[in-house]
This record gives structure tokens, sequence and C-alpha cells, in this order.
């Protein structure tokens, strides 16, 4: 079933196109990546689909449902938040989950199990501005699971923590993947990503340019490290063999991205030009990898398109 | 819905140091303005602190406050919901916008009468305190204090519902605070009625600018017929002409219609805007 469908979802602010036109889908049971730049449009693609901003252009169906009703009644299956957690500062961390337990009709036992999962028992009866950064996302989080609904949606959950705070909230984002719960999780921290989600769609100057499963959005050309002799010798070598779709200097090292995956074949061209090799590895294309290439290109392309 | 929103602005405004001390602060004063009438009537015996007829200065004299304090306490409860972006988290978390506006807009009555309650319920105990209530012959509250009473709430409405205006048009404490006071006392008691009075046809109208209503509502001339004498005594003497008083009935109904209208603005404006 899918959960989060949008159409040519549109958002602009008088000049300015924070948002493009996307069309994405969302099925159940994905952890779902949304990745881009600070400024790129994911707040406000979110901020529309909970309903806060209002779209310019495009559609937007939840749960299969669509309309202002229909969305309403969707958005109660959905546990959100929005870039920082917004509470009530002067109030504990339990009475904010009140407030929340009381909009979504859920009882005390319900605030109970949220702050076991996220592992702030102790700390419920304190005022929320006592709280680390870390403890705030915590406290969001619980929020956000109160009612346990379907679809949980996390903007930048990670955003400002140290690794060890970062570490506990993929936990907590893990074992609600673990329950079975649809998860649309933004971020710019790209290896986080990798390590949590499923798919990811890679927004870019209010577009999405690319969207698929991780290892779709990471496979591609392999890449080789290769180390051999002087390195600028290496890779102007390297620049000339005609598989060599990409090379690049890392270091001591050049990186040859071939377009058939064929290192015999390069080892022998460069043992042909009297470079012999002391390192040949291939390079796993990381999420990182392929975010850099691609907003990149999209960069270019919207750029050549603007001229 | 309705249920939760009343248990969750209880939540919210029984721990808000803001309030509270606002609140306080305010019933403080209140003990201050009736304390030395209270105390002289206590050691003078002289009947003027004494109900039912200290009503008259209990309901108006310390009216402006009531009415200035809770105009402030509200644009501080509602605005800070968009400043600590709980607006946009309450509905994120289930509320729809409407509910959220209604959950905000249940304040304007429940301020209003709070302060209003706190400036009759300090004075009026402190004056039953320093009455005889055995030697009493007349009711302790009369018609007159009945309709003042109605008519200082409903003053107190009518600027609640402008602050609240106000509230949803800045979003923000401060420049929401100044903005008006700034309407109040610059605004409308400079510009405007400068203004209308150039033109003789619409001299008139500068009865019913919006705080000149709320601020001529809690007069006491408006329902004690002393002190109508009072006034025309006083106008007498200086040999300036007699006073000119509007009828509370129109005053009432300009404060509700104002309340209605600014309500509708408000929500217009937040209608508008994303949160």
């Amino acid at each position: 079933m899918t959960v989060i469908e949008t159409a040519g979802l549109t958002k602009r602010y008088g000049r300015h196109l924070a948002v493009d036109g996307i069309s994405f889908a969302v099925d159940r049971g994905q952890v779902f990546g949304f990745l881009g730049p600070n400024g790129s449009g994911k707040t406000t693609t979110i901020g529309m689909l909970l309903g806060i901003i209002s779209p310019t252009a495009g559609g937007i169906r939840l749960f299969g449902l669509s309309g202002y009703r229909g969305l309403h009644q969707a958005r109660q299956r959905i546990g959100a938040t929005l870039e920082a957690p917004n509470f009530y500062p002067y109030l504990s961390g339990l009475d904010n989950l009140r407030i929340v337990a009381n909009v979504k009709g859920v009882d005390r036992k319900a605030i109970d199990e949220a702050l076991e999962i996220v592992r702030l028992r102790d700390r419920a009866r304190d005022r929320y501005q006592t709280y680390s950064l870390g403890m705030k996302q915590r406290l969001a989080i619980a929020a956000t699971i109160l009612g346990d609904p379907e679809l949980i949606i996390l903007d930048e959950p990670a955003n400002g923590l140290d690794p060890e705070g970062m570490r506990e909230i993929r936990e907590i984002i893990g074992s609600l993947a673990d329950r079975g719960k649809t998860i649309f999780l933004s971020s710019h921290l790209l290896w986080e990503v990798e390590r949590t989600c499923s798919h990811v769609a890679i927004i870019q100057k209010g577009r999405i340019v690319r969207h698929g499963t991780v290892s779709e959005i990471t496979s591609g050309n392999t890449t080789f490290e290769v180390r051999g002799g002087d390195v600028d010798t290496l890779l102007a070598a390297a620049s000339d063999y005609p598989a060599a779709v990409r090379t690049t200097r890392d270091g001591d090292a050049v990186l040859v991205e071939l377009a058939d995956g064929d290192a015999a074949g390069l080892n022998a061209f460069l043992a042909g030009r009297g470079i012999y090799l002391s390192h040949l590895a291939p390079r796993q294309r990381s999420l990182e990898d392929a975010f850099m290439e691609l907003t990149r290109e999209a960069a270019t392309q919207i750029s050549g398109g603007a001229r | 819905m309705m249920r939760a929103m009343v248990r969750n602005e209880w939540i919210k405004i029984r721990r808000r140091p803001a309030f509270l001390v606002a609140f306080f602060s305010f019933v403080a004063l209140m003990c201050a303005a009736y304390g030395e009438p209270f105390v002289r009537e206590l050691t003078a015996r002289a009947g003027r602190f004494t109900l039912p007829r200290a009503w008259e200065g209990i309901l108006t004299d310390p009216a402006p406050l009531a009415l200035l304090f809770g105009a402030s306490v509200l644009i501080l409860l509602v605005t800070s919901e968009f400043t600590w972006r709980t607006a946009r988290q309450n509905v994120i978390d289930g509320m729809s916008k409407e509910q959220w506006f209604v959950a905000k807009l249940l304040l304007v009555p429940v301020i209003a009468i709070l302060f209003v309650a706190a400036q009759a319920g300090v004075g009026g105990m402190l004056a039953a305190l320093a009455t005889d209530l055995r030697a009493a012959d007349a009711p302790l509250i009369g018609p007159h204090d009945v309709h003042a009473l109605a008519g200082v709430t409903l003053a107190a409405l009518g600027m609640g519902a402008l602050a609240f205006l106000v509230s949803f048009v800045v979003r923000s404490p401060g420049p929401a605070i100044a903005l008006f006071f700034l309407y109040i006392v610059v605004i409308e008691q400079l510009v405007l009625v400068t203004l209308l009075r150039r033109w003789d046809a619409l001299a008139p109208a500068v009865r019913f600018l919006p705080a000149r209503v709320s601020f001529t509502l809690i007069e006491s001339t408006q329902y004690y017929p002393e002190a109508v004498a009072r006034a025309v005594q006083a106008a007498e003497k200086a040999g300036r002409p007699g006073p000119v008083f509007t009828d509370t009935g129109d005053l009432m109904t300009a404060a509700a219609v104002y309340a209605l209208v600014f309500v509708a603005l408000a929500f217009l404006a937040y209608r508008k805007r994303d949160l």
C-alpha cells in the first residue's frame, strides 16, 4: 500500500520556487530517506505533507486519501516532528507529552511506553528547557510515536547531536522500523541515512534528482583505487584508458571509475604504459559519493537550463 | 477534541510563569488599591467602603488595569505558541488548524473574566469584611452593580479580542504588545481622534472607536446615576458645558460587534499564513 504519494507538488514564496513540482511515493514498511542540502526544500515538502504549509500547486495523497477532510483524517495516523523539537520550554517532558497525548486521544500508559522507548523516564518530570539537545530530540521522537502511528516523519532527527546521540537516535529509528512502521526521514547526514534507510529520494533546489532503493542509488560504475609511481603520471595515463569514465586524484592514489569494471584490463593498459601498480582495489561507492555526484550534475543542469 | 483542547490550555496556563507572575501581580495591585480604603473604613467607620456602596469604585476605578493586564497576558499566551512553534506542532500532532484557533479563542473570555473576577473578587471581599453584614438593610449587590459588572466584562472582552487580533497578525510577544499599546495610545487616541474631530460629520464616530468604546464602558457614569450627578455638578462648578454620555446599550453592542469583527479578522490572518 502506498502511504505517501505526491504529484507535481509545488511551493512558491513570491519569486522563490522552494519546491518545484516533485512527485514521489513511499510504500508501507519502507524506511525512506529524504536527502538534500540545506535549503533544498526538504522541510517545505514535509510541511506540505503535514498540512502546515499550503502547496501552491500539485497533489498529496496520504494512505490513499486526498482532499481537505481526507488528508486531515489521514494525518491522524501520522506522528511527526518538523525541524527542531517544538515543545513548551517551561513544562516538563511529561506535561509536554500529556498535551500531545490529549490531542491524539491516548492514555498515560502510552506516554510511559513512549518514554521507555526513548529512555527518558528518569528525566520525564524535569523541565524541557533543562534538557540536552539529544534529550530534546528523543522527547520529540517520543511525541511522534505516541498513539502508535502508522507513519513516522522525522525531520533532521540527528541534527546537532554528538556521535553518541546520533547512535541512540539511529537505534530508536531501527527499533521502530523493526516494529513495521513506515518511516520518512529527512536528513543531510548521508552516512546516517545510508545506515538507516531502505529507500531514498535526493532533492536539490526543490527538484527530486533521483529516487530508489539505497543500493540502486549507490550502484553504478565501479571505482578502483590505484597507486604506483608518480601520481601525476599515473593520473594522466589512467585518463587515457578508454573505459575510464572519470579519474580523480585522492592523496597519493588515483581513483578510476570504469565503465566496464575490468580491473585487469586497466592494469594491463597501465603496464603497457610502463606503470606497474603497487595497489589496485575496488572502492565501494557510498551514498555520499552518489549524492555529491547527483547534486553536482543536477546543479549543472539547472544552471545550464537557467542560462 | 473540545475536552482535549480545554485540558491542554489548562496545562499550559497553570504552569506558565509569565501568566502566574502577571496574574498575581495584578491581584497584589488590587489588594494595594483596595487596602487603603479598607483600612480607613475599619478605623473611621464612615460607611464609604461598605457594600453595596463600594461596588461603584470597585468595579470601575481599577478596570483599566484589568483590561490592559488581561490583554497583555493574552498576547503573551497566544504569540508564544508561534515563537516556540508549538502552534505548528499541535497541528502536526492531530489538531486541525481551525481547532487550534478555537483553542486559543477560548482564552479570550477566560482571561477577560479571570481578571475582572480578580478585580471584583478582591475588592468585594475586602468591602464585605468592612461591612456589618447583620446591619445591612439593602441587598449587597444591586442592579446597577450587575449592569456595571456586565459592562466591564464586555469591555475586557472587546479589548481581549483586539489583543487576540494583534497576536495573530504579529505572532511575536514583544512587537505585539508594542503594537497593541501603540494603537491604543498613539494611533487611536491621538491620530484617529484628531483626524475625526476635524470633520463635524465624523466627530461622533470618535466615541465608537474600538479602544474608546472599551474605556467608556468602564466609566461609572455609564451605570450609576450618582456618578452622572457628580459629573454634571463638577462641570457646572467648573463652568464647562454639561457632559455628553453615550448610551450604554449602544456601547455594549459596539463592543460585542468589535469583538466578533476582530476575531474574524484574526481567523482570516491565521488562515492566510502558513504555520
